[in-house]
């Protein structure tokens, strides 16, 4: 472990960032674990090698072909990885980075800031960007002084939080592989592409000259596909593999009962009952507010999810600094509320059942938790249809906003609060559902005053609690509850398993007891 | 012959591109096309249309699906939409599961199956013969996800022998793993067939028994062994040929809901993916594979059939 | 086939002890089905609380994941179950016989083309031919109904097809044609009454194949959609569950196959009656020419 010495310390003066150990990572048990073959379930293929496609489907391979500039810890404390320190500039419009050395990519190509211009860029553009995309907003443009410096400057003064999510979203592309980043994995990462047979899984294996000491614990990492989790914990149970990454919630309590280690990180999604405000009876303030009311939480987390996760009023996870547990009681389920704010809507018996659900028929849980609400309305007299759509016909209509309301998970619910506004329903301009102009805008105001509440943590914590009021306010969204993706269910032989923020996996300190 | 086989093969190609089309246009006139899926549902504006001209999703149907036929007759299938693999190859990676499957499946009929049609035929109407009779009738009764389940229940839930779940692992790779994986979907698959063989060869030996050249035999005094085992059943065997040709033909494709209960990788589970996703290409792949398949092994019957039986002859 | 026909062939039906049993079964099935809104039953009545339990003396085939009564979701499953059945022999009869007819009657460049679009439904399998149908129609009673319906079309029109073919070089055949009887009136009022045993057993055995082909689509997550029970839904869910609650898929699965091996049996029996019924004719018209 390398301290830095007093006089270092002292001379990083103005750096916001702490001086963290290398190897604090691991804990210390960690040095204990045998290498080897690791053999991880997954349930589905990935998209590409994209580290900017940020989408669960890849969750099980960024980490392990690419770093990110800055780490989380589980707590949400940052600390360094490809870029060793970050000062942020007083007035909080720039940040500069300083690039660690003695980094190569996995062609050999020697890190330099000439990397991060590159994957920069492409997260700037809109047809390139992906998921970066969306976050590099604020960013208004970016430079490289030298090789081991880069400078990025924003539009407008970004909160702290902010600025450190967006360098925990970067991670670097070599500049020569990025054009073809999508088919050929062009990183840093502890581990490098061996083979891949599409639909079926993938092989890595460790990468020589990672910058890490002593990771990759294991050698060898094979992934396999599985297209039914049924599938992935019997392979669990026979042996045939060692862990299952993003297995279901009901197989983790499952086998957890059975003496399997169940990891869940703190990057869950939070399941929300989304509504096309610019529909029906859903126009009407008063109706969609009953819906806070109309929530049975405890049972669709019950039924849903085997209770894995807890129950929310509010698109937060408990990491989030907006989260407030306050609201789940003040807005529980509560059918009289909500018959009266029916009542007070002024809406006819017609118009009240004039709509249907829209259900995603390939989710088991949506499906379960669907009828769940059915029946609740039922009991409030709201007699509603299930329009139950298949595969691509859902995606289509959630992505063109056809609909008058549905359940869907939104994520980024960990980190800065206004990263919300990344899932379709919550965007504040271009919102596929609500469309332009924004029905809400009290809720766009709320989210650009979160956006620039860069004073002190009163202002902050004013900020996010009227994002908070906002939102129950308008209802165009009722969570439900949250629950854990990238659910790591690992049997008893394995150990060092390390929680990401985004509940990413992360194979590098994983090793055998 | 060779005539007879290359006007098979000729007429093959209609009704390959009639299904081709059919299939291609029913898929094509549902909402929801494969763009939603591909970029997910909250992308933006600039990266759906960047998508569909990617894909070329913004030309009509039939501009479609002939510059898919086009390329499809030079032996590229094209990308699928969704994991951007070229479709023969995703394909090339289910058939042998697939086959392993139909494989293990008419060894599991053959050996349920055939015994039985034998001692049946062997003293009709008797009281074996009516048991053994209700037990195809069972075989055949019982949905194959019904008996798959029960099955899991058994031997993965209960004495967990088994895994509840298949992955393909190729039996040469490592026998015993492959065996495991395979033993209930095949036993499964296997069962449903048996009954149909049965049933089908104990009719079969019955009408033979009753033939003139078995009476000639037994008036010979040949035994009833010999009359049996060589000149009944070489006589059965045509059509039961056929029927276990068929059954495998029908295997590519129908086995899919035995694929499903125990989530075997097959190729009927690549199409109901592909379904789902509106993969075109690879949908339309799936399909002609099936097809070609289907109408492949039906020739191959016919012409098992003309060289077991010196009489048939097809000019 | 005249009433007192009918009643005869039910009789001779009843005689066999496995028609009779699955004549019994099927009836209490199909009176369940109707009178299902008669009995203390809610199929839809939800109890998170009381979710997954084994059979007992509340809930005799147990509960379901949201607390709902197996038993009344199996009654009412009945119901989609039936009106899948009954729709789709009604659709591939309607469809199936008069394209066999006419594609018999002409025997010519009809009779191909009919053959080869049937020949190409035959070619893929049943379920795939249903799934795309669904994907196209979307889910509901009525697409279940239809896409089960194409799967029976072949079936009909080959054996309406093979009647024709037989029947129509018989002499009161070509009586109706020496009388200047058009080709609809023979096919339909001359032909078609005469041959209609083979079709009845065909409806039989595509109602038994419905049963089945509807209960395989729900189980591979196309079928009539939730809340509305259906048997293959509800296969579907209980194997998700069998940890938790073997008793779930088992109970509806016995019901569903029950249902099938009943509609088999019928079948097969009249098979056997008719086919007997045949071979007398036929030893009857070779050994006395009796008219």
């Amino acid at each position: 472990m390398t301290k830095l010495s007093r006089r270092q310390f002292c001379m990083t003066g103005l750096a916001l960032a702490g001086a963290m150990p290398l190897a604090g990572t691991l804990p210390a048990s960690a040095q204990q674990l045998k290498g080897g073959t690791l053999r991880v379930a997954v349930l589905s293929e990935l998209a590409n090698y994209d580290p900017q496609q940020l989408s669960t489907v890849n969750f099980h391979v960024i980490k392990n072909l690419y770093d990110s500039l800055i780490e989380y810890t589980p707590e949400g404390k940052p600390e360094p990885s490809l870029a060793t320190a970050w000062t942020i500039s007083p007035d909080k419009t720039s940040v500069s980075l300083t690039l660690r050395d003695g980094v190569t990519f996995h062609s050999g190509t020697p890190f330099k800031s000439d990397s991060v211009l590159a994957t920069l860029q492409k997260g700037a553009d809109p047809k390139r960007g992906k998921n970066v995309f969306s976050t590099m907003s604020i960013v208004k443009d970016w430079s490289a002084p030298d090789d081991r410096t880069v400078v990025i400057n924003f539009k407008a003064p970004v909160p702290e939080r902010q600025i450190l999510d967006l360098l925990q979203f970067l991670l670097p592309i070599d500049p020569k592989g990025i054009d073809t980043v999508e088919t050929v994995p062009a990183g840093t990462g502890p581990y490098t592409l061996v083979s891949r047979a599409v639909g079926q899984g993938l092989r890595l294996k460790a990468n020589p000259k990672y910058w890490r000491p002593n990771q990759p614990v294991t050698q060898d990492l094979v992934f396999t596909v599985f297209t039914e989790d049924a599938a992935a914990s019997a392979a669990l149970e026979s042996g045939a593999v060692d862990i299952v990454y993003g297995g279901s919630s009901r197989s983790a309590v499952r086998l957890k009962n059975a003496g399997y280690q169940v990891f869940a990180g703190p990057g869950p999604l939070v399941q929300v009952f989304r509504i096309n405000s610019t529909r029906g009876p859903f126009r009407n303030k008063s109706f969609r507010q009953a819906f806070n009311h109309l929530m049975d939480r405890a049972s669709i987390l019950r039924v849903g999810y085997a209770g894995m996760g807890q129950e929310v009023a509010l698109p937060w996870a408990p990491a989030s600094p907006a989260f407030d547990a306050a609201y789940t009681k003040t807005y529980g389920y509560d059918l009289e509320k909500a018959k009266k704010l029916i009542a007070a809507s002024g809406l006819s018996a017609d118009e009240i059942k004039g709509w249907k659900l829209l259900v995603n028929g390939s989710d088991e849980a949506s499906v379960s938790i669907s009828q769940i609400v059915q029946g609740s309305l039922q009991k409030a007299g709201i007699p509603v249809e299930l329009d139950m759509r298949q595969g691509a016909e859902y995606v289509t209509a959630l992505l063109g906003g056809d609909f008058a309301a549905t359940f869907g998970a939104v994520g980024n619910v960990q980190k800065f609060p206004s990263r919300v506004a990344t899932n379709s329903i919550y965007r504040t301009s271009g919102n596929p559902v609500l469309k332009d102009p924004h029905p809400h805008p009290d809720y766009v105001a709320a989210i650009a005053k979160v956006d620039a509440a860069t004073g002190s943590a009163a202002d902050v914590k004013a900020a996010y609690d009227n994002l908070n009021k906002v939102m129950v306010e308008e209802a165009f969204g009722v969570p439900t509850n949250s629950y854990d993706v990238g659910l790591i269910v690992a049997s008893e032989k394995i150990g060092g398993i390390t929680l990401d923020i985004d509940n990413l996996l992360v194979a590098r300190t994983i090793g055998f007891k | 012959m060779t005539g007879y086989i290359l006007r098979r093969l000729v007429q093959m190609l209609p009704v390959l591109l009639l299904a081709s089309f059919a299939i291609f246009a029913m898929i094509y006139a549902v909402p929801g096309g494969p763009i939603a899926v591909i970029v997910g549902e909250n992308a933006s504006q600039e990266e759906i249309a960047a998508a569909i001209q990617r894909y070329g999703l913004d030309r009509p149907m039939v501009v479609q699906y002939f510059d898919w036929l086009g390329r499809a007759l030079t032996g590229d299938f094209g990308l699928s939409l969704h994991s951007h693999q070229p479709v023969l190859q995703l394909i090339g990676e289910r058939l042998p599961a697939t086959l392993q499957l139909a494989l293990a499946a008419i060894i599991v009929a053959l050996a349920l199956g055939v015994p039985v049609a034998i001692a049946s035929a062997v003293k009709p109407n008797s009281w074996l013969d009516r048991v053994l009779s209700a037990w195809s009738a069972l075989a055949l009764g019982v949905p194959t996800f019904w008996l798959g389940i029960l099955l899991i229940l058994l031997f993965a839930v209960e004495l967990r022998w088994l895994p509840s779940a298949s992955r393909h692992v190729p039996f040469w790779e490592s026998p015993a793993d492959a065996l495991r994986s395979l033993a209930l979907p095949a036993l499964t698959l296997g069962t449903y067939v048996s009954g149909i063989l049965a049933r089908f060869l104990r009719a079969s030996l019955i009408g033979e028994q009753r033939a003139d050249y078995v009476r000639t035999a037994r008036a010979k005094g040949v035994p009833e062994k010999r009359i049996v085992g060589l000149h009944i059943m070489r006589n059965a065997l045509l059509p039961f040929v056929t029927i276990v040709g068929l059954m495998m033909a029908n295997f590519i494709g129908g086995a899919v809901v035995t694929e499903a209960v125990f989530t075997y990788p097959g190729i009927g589970r690549l199409l109901i993916q592909a379904i789902s996703t509106r993969d075109y290409p690879l949908i339309q792949g799936c399909i002609l594979i099936i097809l070609i398949a289907y109408m492949l092994i039906n020739l191959g019957v016919d012409l098992l059939y003309a060289w077991i039986d010196p009489r048939i002859e097809y000019r | 086939m005249g009433f007192s026909e009918a009643r005869r062939l039910l009789r001779r039906l009843l005689a066999r002890r496995g028609a009779a049993l699955s004549l019994a079964f099927l009836a209490v099935v199909a009176l369940a089905a109707l009178f299902a809104g008669l009995m203390p039953l809610d199929p839809l009545r939800q109890n998170i609380a009381e979710s997954l339990k084994p059979p007992s003396p509340e809930a005799w085939f147990g509960t379901d994941e949201l607390g709902r009564d197996i038993l009344a979701r199996v009654v009412y499953g009945a119901r989609t179950s039936l009106v899948t059945a009954f729709g789709a022999v009604v659709i591939a009869a309607l469809i199936g016989v008069p394209v066999g007819l006419v594609a018999g009657f002409y025997g010519d460049w009809r009779d191909s083309i009919l053959m080869r679009c049937i020949d190409v439904l035959l070619a893929l399998p049943n379920i795939l031919f249903a799934m795309a149908l669904i994907a196209v129609l979307g889910r509901s009673q009525g697409a279940a109904l239809v896409a089960v319906g194409v799967a029976g079309i072949p079936g009909f029109a080959r054996i309406a097809r093979a009647q024709v073919m037989a029947l129509r070089q018989l002499d009161f055949v070509m009586a109706v044609r020496g009388f200047g009887g058009g080709p609809a009136y023979i096919m339909f009022r001359t032909i078609l009454p005469n041959a209609l045993s083979p079709l009845v057993v065909q409806a039989i055995v595509l109602a038994s194949i419905a049963i089945l082909l509807e209960a395989a689509l729900a189980f591979l997550g196309v079928g009539v959609p939730p809340p509305t029970p259906s048997w293959g839904e509800m296969l579907r869910t209980g194997k998700s569950y069998l940890y938790e609650a073997p008793s779930y898929a088992v109970l509806p699965g016995l019901v569903l196959t029950l249902t099938i091996l009943s509609f088999d049996t019928i079948g097969r029996a009249l098979t056997a009656i008719i086919d007997r019924d045949e071979t007398d004719a036929i030893h009857e018209t070779a050994g006395g020419g009796r008219r």
